[in-house]
């Protein structure tokens, strides 16, 4: 009999040993920070989406998931795989993008048999670009809880706008493009080959530009 | 006698087990609320509750289930810090449509709950958390508050 109590005492010290060593995984590296929140769209929890958080300086960008409760964690790449509410990040300056999109339509295909046609955006355009969102956070070490509320795509500006914006981004391709232009300047014939007329065009009359502005730096 | 003794160990393994295993990591807030919202004695069926805190600190949130009860969340985590807070009460009605005729977002459902909810300035739902459970039952009326003005409608763009 006493050696049974020997044995509970020995068990009871062996748990309580195991119990103190576990509690919760460290990652290796200075990752200090867990950043959790909610996200609602015009006052109400959003149900899907991904927040991004942008560090000012330099950094990984941290990613979560907006889980059906309207909550979110941060991670970077994985995280704390093993329970992702205790990943960590690096405590410092961010700006956070929030995207929010309806449930994709699954009676609707993009194709036959391809995916269903994404669900419309329900965020303000100017939330999914860092340049816009101004949403800046200070993440400190421990733990940071920043509820992100965020207007719907009601307050993006009239589409006229948005039309603006894709130029916008075409007027960056091409300016790429024309920085290729240039480097090849001596063949400008070359661009001829592109296969739709119209963008070639486009190319074109950008090359110019791109070429009168490297003439204009020779002379 | 010693049967006695080490039943008595035995139940000690059995309370540094059940403590082991509810410890962990979690209940990093030390109250938790919970409670049904009703809008004119009716349980509301969808929509989003917040507690704003009256100082500093992150604003909690609960969905509204269908049966009208919530709980809060900070964060991922269950649960508020205890304090004062200004509640908010957001809910609409599902968008009629699932796109809007230019294929963009659909525009906001009929809103459920009256808008003077929708802001901790004007809502009226002030509440004082104490650390462990807290059952909050949110009472809304149809009947706006005296000094309630509407705002002017907001234009919808298509």
């Amino acid at each position: 009999m006493k050696l049974r109590l020997k044995q509970f005492r020995t068990c009871l010290l062996v748990i309580l040993a195991t119990s103190s060593l576990t509690g919760c995984s460290e990652e290796a590296d200075s990752r200090d920070a867990v950043v959790q929140g909610n996200v609602t769209v015009d006052g109400e929890l959003a149900t899907s989406g991904a927040v991004m958080f942008h560090p000012i300086a330099d950094g990984p960008i941290a990613t979560g998931q907006i889980h059906g409760d309207g909550s979110y964690s941060l991670r970077i790449g994985l995280g704390n795989y093993g329970d992702a509410d205790k990943s960590k990040i690096f405590s410092g300056d961010y700006v956070a993008t929030v995207l929010v999109n309806a449930p994709a339509d699954r009676s609707q295909t993009i194709n036959e048999g391809g995916p269903p046609v994404g669900g419309p955006r329900l965020t303000a355009l100017k939330y999914a670009k860092k340049e816009t969102s101004g949403l800046a956070f200070s993440v400190k070490p421990g733990r940071n809880v920043f509820p992100l509320a965020v207007e719907g795509s009601d307050s993006d500006p009239p589409v006229e706008v948005v039309l603006e914006e894709t130029e916008q981004t075409d007027e960056t391709l091409t300016a790429d493009q024309s920085g290729l232009a240039e480097s090849e300047a001596g063949s400008p014939g070359e661009e001829e080959e592109s296969g739709d007329p119209a963008e070639a065009d486009e190319v074109n009359s950008e090359d110019k530009s791109g070429q009168e502005s490297v003439e204009g730096s020779l002379e | 006698m010693k049967q006695a003794v080490t039943q008595k160990y035995g139940l000690l393994m059995v309370a540094t087990l059940t403590s082991v295993a509810m410890s962990g990591c979690g209940g990093v807030y030390d109250a938790s609320v919970s409670g049904v919202v009703q809008l004119d004695g009716k349980p509301v069926h969808r929509g989003t509750v917040c507690y704003n805190p009256a100082g500093n600190g992150p604003s909690a949130y609960g969905r509204i289930e269908s049966d009208g009860s919530y709980f809060l969340r900070t964060g991922r985590e269950e649960g508020i810090p205890s304090g004062q807070y200004k509640v908010t009460v957001v809910a609409n009605e599902p968008p009629a449509e699932k796109r809007s005729e230019t294929g963009g977002p659909p525009p906001a459902g009929k809103l459920i709950t009256p808008a003077w909810y929708k802001s901790a300035k004007t809502s009226g739902l002030d509440y004082s958390i104490e650390s462990g459970s807290n059952e909050i039952n949110l009472e809304l009326t149809s009947e706006p508050p005296p000094d309630w003005e509407p705002k002017p409608k907001r234009r919808r763009r298509r």
